[in-house]
């Protein structure tokens, strides 16, 4: 299992969100970091296949991700940035909704459905509706719904958003757990989302990967110590000025 | 899937009030117009209105004649101008025209000049009726007076002329005689269905782009079915609806006309209500030709708003563009001089329901040696913006979201 990505861009009028980034991904966790308006969400898109390529490619396995169509969708589970849609669905209904476009029989949708929602801990909430859900219920929701066709590429764009310090200790045990035989991508701007989980890193700037390498050793290169905090190196390579900069 | 995408629409509160309006909307104008319907009744010598109307005007009618026959309309006339009275005086009017209704109206526009702008009571007097009245040789020649009419945007041409007589002359004959007014009822109402359109509208117009103004779509479009099955079910629902919806507004208020007030009048030729119409076709046909007319054109703005809907973020630019479409051309005026545009307005939905309008019309459109009538015209030009708004659908919808 191998996803490569292969010197690829994106520019929105006139401006580069990504610019020539290449990387690649097998089994394990993943972490993006960078401020906000570094290029997280859009590369993350990119490598959904909801955003066209203004250069390079991505390949699954060595074929072009385009050209897989259905077969690369299948494999994927995504948690867009913000997530709340369809206030009047019901948890339930929202679930069964997302299985059926993944493809799931409704008889193994409810099912998993359920099971899902008991790990995020909403099985109690299945009848509510989603507009009556907390930020952090429906972002849990969203981790749900991500995980309904048991993908193999899990991209999760800022995930911890909205979950009180006790979820997100229980949801970077759940990655932690899924990452052992799937490829997880995790963008975030809080590094304490992947100081502990993550297999390697990649830390973007300006639509660009600054660095990237296994956690130990992008803080020893960057401090020649590998026991400081990766808060430390994040706040080395974005300052405090950029740590709020938002193009996008 | 097809469950949800109905759901979304059922689900939204602004919708369901539409939806409810709607319905309601039509309700009150059967109602108004039922109640506001008025025949002079000369058996009771006095008017009645609502239901009591339709009936007494259904009992004149029989009354009078089965059939409109040559023999009857000489009759008809004789008697008439053997009456001492002035016809256009009141008292003419009381005793002479009003007892006669419909009928009256109906000889006398026939024999009237095509160009002229009422009806002159006392010149059906001056009509030569010593060889029999004539009267469908007459109806003919008002048809060919008009087509030989100078008209300022274009004239007929003689292949426009040799069409339109033909189309005339197979009008079966004698007319069968009755009321026309429950079939006009349910007519009209099929203008108020166009208030169940901008219903339509509303419902329907948020089905693609609210996917892209949510960010939902990014989501949707990371499924396996997302960019190509979720899209048919999103088309088929929105059809569905839109379908159901007006289908059963329409169907519901002809079958409520028809149970309270009769639906005896159908097989009566549309003559009755325009002796110039050159269609051979009863008015129950075209009542049922107007809700099919009316259905197509529903499948055709919902393909429209669908398509618009996925190229737009914006449900409010959606609407406002959809609306402008429909209800715009209720305000332009015919060229005296551009016969072309007066030729492509009339396609308007706003134009092309009124059905009565249309059947009376001699619009026609001619490619090269092909001469096609309005209706016929009309039904291919919405199959055909249907058929395009939809092949074009996906692809929109896609490039859409994925431009971002």
């Amino acid at each position: 299992m191998e996803l490569e990505i292969r010197d690829i861009s994106k520019v929105f009028k006139g401006k580069t969100a990504v610019e020539h980034v290449s990387a690649r991904l097998n089994t394990g966790v993943y972490g993006l970091l960078g401020a906000n308006g570094a290029g997280k969400t859009t590369l993350m898109r990119m490598i959904c296949g909801v955003l066209e390529l203004d250069g390079g490619e991505i390949l699954y396995d060595g074929e072009n991700i385009v050209t897989m169509g259905e077969r690369y969708r299948e494999l994927l589970g995504y948690l867009p940035q913000e997530f709340g849609y369809y206030p009047r669905f019901t948890v339930m209904d929202f679930m069964l909704y997302i299985a059926s476009l993944k493809g799931i029989a409704p008889t193994m949708a409810r099912q998993k459905s359920r099971v899902l929602l008991k790990a995020v801990g909403l099985e109690k909430n299945h009848r509510t509706r989603i507009k009556a859900l907390s930020g952090g219920m429906k972002q849990r929701l969203g981790i749900a719904q991500s995980l309904l066709n048991d993908p193999k590429i899990l991209l999760l764009d800022e995930p911890t958003a909205g979950l009180d310090p006790k979820e997100r200790v229980r949801f970077r045990n759940m990655i932690a757990e899924l990452g052992k035989d799937r490829i997880v991508l995790l963008s975030t701007h809080i590094v304490s989302d992947v100081e502990e989980i993550a297999d390697w890193l990649f830390m973007m700037k300006d639509g660009k990967i600054l660095k990237q390498g296994a956690p130990e050793s992008v803080k020893k290169e960057c401090f020649g110590d590998s026991s400081c905090s990766l808060e430390k190196v994040y706040l080395h390579y974005y300052g405090e000025e950029d740590a709020d900069n938002a193009s996008f | 899937m097809l469950r949800f995408e109905l759901m979304k629409i059922f689900k939204n509160k602004l919708n369901m009030t539409a939806m409810v309006l709607g319905y309601l909307l039509i309700a009150v104008c059967i109602v108004s117009y039922i109640s506001s319907e008025e025949v002079y009744d000369s058996g009771t010598d006095s008017y009645v209105k609502g239901l009591e109307a339709f009936s007494a005007g259904r009992n004149q009618a029989e009354s009078q004649t089965d059939y409109i026959t040559e023999e009857y309309v000489t009759e008809f006339i004789r008697e008439l101008q053997a009456s001492p009275l002035d016809l256009d005086s009141d008292e003419g009017y009381i005793e002479v025209v009003r007892p006669q209704g419909s009928m009256f109206y109906l000889i006398a526009n026939s024999y009237a000049d095509v160009d002229a702008p009422y009806i002159v009571y006392n010149d059906i007097k001056n009509i030569d009726v010593s060889e029999g009245a004539k009267f469908y040789q007459q109806r003919l020649e008002k048809i060919s007076d008009f087509l030989n009419m100078d008209f300022s945007f274009g004239n007929y041409t003689a292949a426009e002329k040799a069409y339109w007589m033909d189309k005339a002359e197979k009008v079966q004959e004698p007319f069968i005689w009755g009321t026309k007014e429950v079939m006009s009822l349910m007519l009209d109402l099929s203008l108020v269905g166009f208030y169940l359109l901008a219903v339509v509208v509303i419902c329907i117009s948020p089905v693609f782009s609210r996917e892209s103004e949510s960010g939902a779509g990014q989501l949707l479009f990371t499924t396996k079915y997302g960019k190509n099955r979720l899209i048919r079910a999103k088309t088929i629902a929105s059809l569905l609806f839109s379908l159901g919806y007006v289908g059963i507004g329409l169907m519901g208020s002809v079958l409520v006309i028809g149970f309270l007030c009769g639906f005896s009048e159908a097989n009566l030729p549309v003559q009755l209500w325009n002796i110039s119409i050159p269609y051979n076709i009863t008015i129950g046909q075209v009542c049922l030709l107007e809700v099919l007319v009316l259905l197509l054109i529903t499948g055709a703005v919902t393909a429209l708003i669908l398509l618009i809907s996925a190229q737009t973020k914006s449900t409010m630019a959606t609407m406002a563009a959809i609306l402008v479409l429909l209800i715009g051309p209720a305000f332009l005026e015919n060229s005296k001089t551009a016969g072309w545009y007066n030729h492509l307005i009339d396609l308007c939905a706003v134009r092309f329901i009124d059905m009565k309008t249309v059947l009376g019309s001699f619009v026609d459109y001619h490619f090269g040696g092909i001469i096609v009538d309005y209706i016929t015209m009309g039904i291919i030009v919405y199959a055909a913006v249907g058929i395009a708004s939809l092949l074009l659908l996906r692809k929109t919808f896609v490039r859409r979201i994925m431009q971002g």
